[in-house]
C-alpha cells in the first residue's frame, strides 16, 4: 500500500464514520459506498463492492435512530476491503467478518461520544443557560472534532487488525467456502429481517418476497459474469 | 451570507452535538442563531437562544421544520411558554414521519441503486446514489427550514398535509421491494464470486435458518452479531475436521 493509498483508505473511513451521524447522512456512510470508494483507492473496484454489497446487507436491518446503539459499518468496511484485496475474492468472507466485528466496536465508540459530548455540556450549560450566542456554536464544532477523531481512530484500527489478521487468514483459507456461507446467509437474514419488522402490512410483505424472488434470479445471471461487481 | 442559507448549512450537520441530555437541541440552537439575530428583539434575543438550546429530538433531515417555525415564533413575540409547548409537540411527529420515509424508505431504495448497479454496471452507481441522496438532503433541509419559517406556530398543518407524508406509503412499499431484490441479488452473486464450486441453495437455507433466529431473538442477536457467533464456531469446527 503507497502512502497515498494509506491517506485515501483514512479518508473514506473518515468521512463514512463522520457521516453515519454528525454529516449530512448522505450515504458515505453505507458499506457499498465506503467498500467501492476503498476498491477505487486500492485499484481493486471488484473486491470492493463485493465486500461493500454483502456489509450492506447487514446495515439494511438497522435503523439509525435516536439514543439506539447501532453498529459503525464504514470504517471497518475500509479495512475489510484491504484484507480481500490481499487474499483475493475467494476469501472475502475473513474481511467481512472483521468488519463486522469493527461494526460492534464503532457502535460502543459512539456511546463513548456522546458521553463525551455530554461532559462539554455539562461544562457549557450556564452559557447555554444565558443565552450566550457562542456556546452552542463551540458545542457543535467540538462535537463534530471528536467525531472526525472518533472516525479516523476506527479507521486506523481496522486497517491495524486487518494488517494484523492477515497472516491468520492466509492459513485458514480453506475454510473461505464454509464462512462464505455463513456471511451471506446471516446478511440475508439481516436484510430480510429488518424489511418485515419496518414493514409490516400484506402489500409490503407481498412486494418483499416479489423482490426477494426476481434478486434471487438476477442475481443468478449476474453470476454467470466472470467479473460481478462490475469491471 | 444571508441569515437562511447560513441555517440551512448548519442543519445538514445538525446532529453534531448530539448529547442524551439534550439530544438534537444544541445543533437546533445552533442552526437557528443566525434566525434569531435577525428580527428577534433585543430584549429576547438571549432567551430565544437559551429556549432553543433546550431538549430537542427529531429526525435530523426534518428539523428544519422546528428550527425555522420557533424562529417564526420567536419573531413574532410569541409567549415562551407557547413556543416550548410547541417545541415538545414536533418533535414525535418530526421523528416518525423522517424514520419512516427517509431511514425506512428513501434510504433502503437508494442502497438498493447503489448495490444492484454496482453489481451490474460498476463504481459509477454508488456514486450516483451519493449524488442523488445529497440532492435529496438539501431539498427537504432547505423545504423544511421555509416551511417552518412561512408557518410558525401553525407549523403542524404543513406536516399533515406534505408531500412527504403523502408519499410514506408508495416509499415504504418501494423499499421492501427493493430490500428484497438487493438481499438475494448480492447473495447469489457474491456466492457465484466467493464460493464458485458451491451451489447457491445453502446460502438460501443458511439465511432461512438465520432470519428465523434474527426474527425470534430480536434486538439481542442482530444479524451482525449472530454471523460473528456462527463465523467463529465454523473456524473452531474447521480447525477440529481439518485434514
Amino acid at each position: 500500500m503507497t502512502w497515498i493509498q494509506a491517506i485515501g483508505l483514512l479518508l473514506v473511513g473518515t468521512a463514512a464514520g463522520l457521516d453515519l451521524v454528525s454529516g449530512p447522512q448522505v450515504l458515505l456512510a453505507r458499506p457499498i459506498v465506503a467498500g467501492t470508494l476503498s476498491g477505487l483507492v486500492l485499484g481493486d473496484v471488484t473486491s470492493g463492492i463485493l465486500v461493500g454489497g454483502i456489509l450492506e446487507l447487514y446495515a439494511l436491518e438497522v435503523l439509525p435512530v435516536g439514543a439506539a446503539r447501532y453498529p459503525d459499518h464504514g470504517p471497518g468496511t475500509v479495512g475489510a476491503v484491504w484484507l480481500t484485496v490481499q487474499t483475493g475474492t475467494l476469501a472475502a468472507a475473513f474481511g467481512v467478518l472483521l468488519a463486522l466485528a469493527l461494526a460492534e466496536l464503532g457502535g460502543y465508540s459512539l456511546i463513548a461520544l456522546r458521553r463525551l459530548n455530554g461532559r462539554a455540556l455539562v461544562r457549557a450549560a450556564p452559557a447555554l443557560d444565558r443565552g450566550e450566542p457562542h456556546a452552542a456554536s463551540q458545542l457543535q464544532h467540538g462535537g463534530a472534532l471528536r467525531d472526525v477523531g472518533r472516525s479516523l481512530l476506527l479507521t486506523v484500527v481496522a486497517l491495524a487488525a486487518a494488517r494484523a489478521v492477515l497472516p491468520l487468514v492466509l492459513q485458514a483459507v480453506d475454510a473461505s467456502e464454509f464462512l462464505a456461507v455463513v456471511v451471506i446467509g446471516a446478511g440475508l437474514a439481516g436484510a430480510v429481517a429488518g424489511a418485515i419488522r419496518t414493514s409490516g402490512g400484506s402489500h409490503r410483505a407481498a412486494l418483499l418476497g416479489t423482490g426477494l424472488v426476481l434478486g434471487w434470479l438476477a442475481g443468478g445471471m449476474a453470476g454467470i459474469f466472470p467479473r460481478w461487481g462490475g469491471w | 451570507m444571508r441569515a437562511t442559507t447560513v441555517s440551512l448549512l448548519r442543519l445538514l450537520g445538525v446532529q453534531s452535538g448530539w448529547t442524551y441530555e439534550r439530544m438534537g437541541g444544541i445543533g437546533v440552537a445552533f442552526a437557528a442563531a443566525p434566525l434569531l439575530d435577525e428580527g428577534v428583539a433585543a430584549d429576547r434575543r438571549a432567551g430565544a437562544l437559551a429556549r432553543s438550546a433546550e431538549f430537542f429530538n427529531s429526525h435530523p433531515w426534518l428539523a428544519g421544520l422546528a428550527v425555522g417555525a420557533e424562529a417564526r415564533a420567536e419573531r413574532d413575540g410569541v409567549p415562551a411558554e407557547q413556543i416550548q409547548r410547541l417545541r415538545a409537540a414536533l418533535g414525535g411527529p418530526l421523528g416518525a414521519l423522517g424514520d419512516r420515509v427517509i431511514w425506512a424508505g428513501l434510504i433502503p431504495v437508494l442502497s438498493a441503486v447503489a448495490v444492484i448497479g454496482a453489481g451490474l454496471v460498476g463504481w459509477a452507481l454508488p456514486v450516483l446514489a451519493v449524488v442523488l441522496a445529497s440532492a435529496l438532503r438539501w431539498e427537504v433541509t432547505r423545504w423544511s427550514l421555509r416551511r417552518g419559517l412561512e408557518s410558525g406556530m401553525r407549523v403542524a398543518t404543513v406536516l399533515k398535509d406534505c408531500l412527504l407524508s403523502r408519499i410514506a406509503t408508495a416509499v415504504g412499499i418501494a423499499a421492501a421491494a427493493a430490500t428484497g431484490l438487493t438481499a438475494t441479488f448480492v447473495a447469489r452473486g457474491a456466492v457465484a464470486r466467493m464460493a464458485p464450486d458451491l451451489a447457491a441453495w445453502p446460502v438460501l437455507v443458511g439465511g432461512a435458518v438465520g432470519l428465523a433466529v434474527v426474527l425470534k431473538a430480536g434486538a439481542r442477536l442482530p444479524a451482525h452479531r449472530l454471523a460473528l457467533v456462527a463465523g467463529g464456531l465454523a473456524l473452531i469446527l474447521w480447525q477440529m475436521v481439518k485434514p
